[in-house]
């Protein structure tokens, strides 16, 4: 890995401060990003996209999709997970993370999975951080959904970088004696990677102690 | 969205009880995922002597070496 994405504290302050706004408007609406995105769904079904076509954001450089499987599997507590593509050229969607989500609409992890259950390109770290360099403060998401998805990538990229280290050395992990594209296909290779995420802890971490470095 | 952002924040001394209530107020319940329609199922017609497909529902969580052709979470 050749690169690393270190944010500024000045970053990091105004991807929580965006954060904060979009979960207040939310809070207004007693509402939280799944349930946005599932408003107009009569009825929820395992294993079907929403949407179908998938969110485009960022200059349409990402775009994510909501689904459940009938089976829990990522994490215990998680109702559905996003799946997170970027397009790394020629409409090619190689796929980034995954966001798990509880029964209550809050982020609960990010996570890799292995090349074969997306299927598409092999998304490689270098190109992944790149791709995240285009979800920037002058993006105009539509809605609140995107908005919230670009912002918790902006904002969780040091742990997205983690999380791809972590992915690349189980791959390598699991490819003596064989390649990586081959482990890439390893049916009994599921989940690469995964990174905890608790927004709370998040927010309070860089706006209260920014706030207290300030005054101090 | 800058605009708003700045209204709801400018003016707002940010707490630990600010931030606890906007991600408590964002605590909805989802709906249950229902299994699919059986309206929506695929049918499948299998002609006399024709070998049966392989299952594959889509369901990717639990790892198996069996039936993981497909991919589950793909675009």
């Amino acid at each position: 890995m050749s690169a690393q994405i270190k944010s500024s504290s000045k970053e990091r302050s105004y991807w929580c401060l965006k954060l904060l706004a979009l979960l207040q408007d939310m809070a207004t609406q007693n509402t939280n990003a799944v349930q946005q995105l599932l408003a107009d769904v009569d009825c929820l079904e395992v294993e079907r996209r929403y949407p179908e076509s998938g969110l485009l954001f960022a200059g349409r450089r990402w775009r994510a999709y909501y689904h459940c499987h009938e089976t829990v599997f990522m994490h215990p507590n998680e109702h559905g997970h996003f799946h997170i593509f970027t397009d790394i050229g020629d409409q090619h969607w190689a796929h980034a993370a995954g966001l798990s989500i509880d029964a209550e609409g809050q982020p609960l992890q990010w996570f890799t999975v292995n090349r074969w259950v997306t299927d598409g390109p092999w998304l490689d770290s270098d190109v992944f951080l790149k791709q995240l360099k285009y979800i920037t403060e002058n993006n105009e998401e539509e809605g609140l959904v995107t908005s919230w998805l670009a912002t918790l990538l902006a904002l969780y990229n040091d742990t997205l970088f983690d999380l791809f280290n972590s992915r690349d050395e189980k791959i390598r992990h699991h490819s003596t004696g064989c390649s990586e594209v081959v482990t890439q296909e390893n049916r009994d290779l599921y989940t690469l990677s995964t990174q905890s995420v608790h927004l709370q802890s998040k927010l309070e971490k860089h706006l209260l102690c920014d706030q207290g470095g300030v005054q101090g | 969205m800058k605009s708003k952002q700045a209204r709801i924040i400018v003016g707002t001394a940010i707490s630990a009880a600010v931030i606890a209530v906007a991600v408590d107020h964002t605590r909805q319940r989802l709906p249950d995922p229902e299994k699919q329609l059986a309206s929506q199922q695929a049918v499948i017609i299998i002609d006399e002597g024709e070998e049966m497909p392989a299952e594959n529902n889509g369901d990717c969580g639990k790892p198996t070496t069996l039936g993981r052709q497909a991919s589950p979470c793909s675009l």
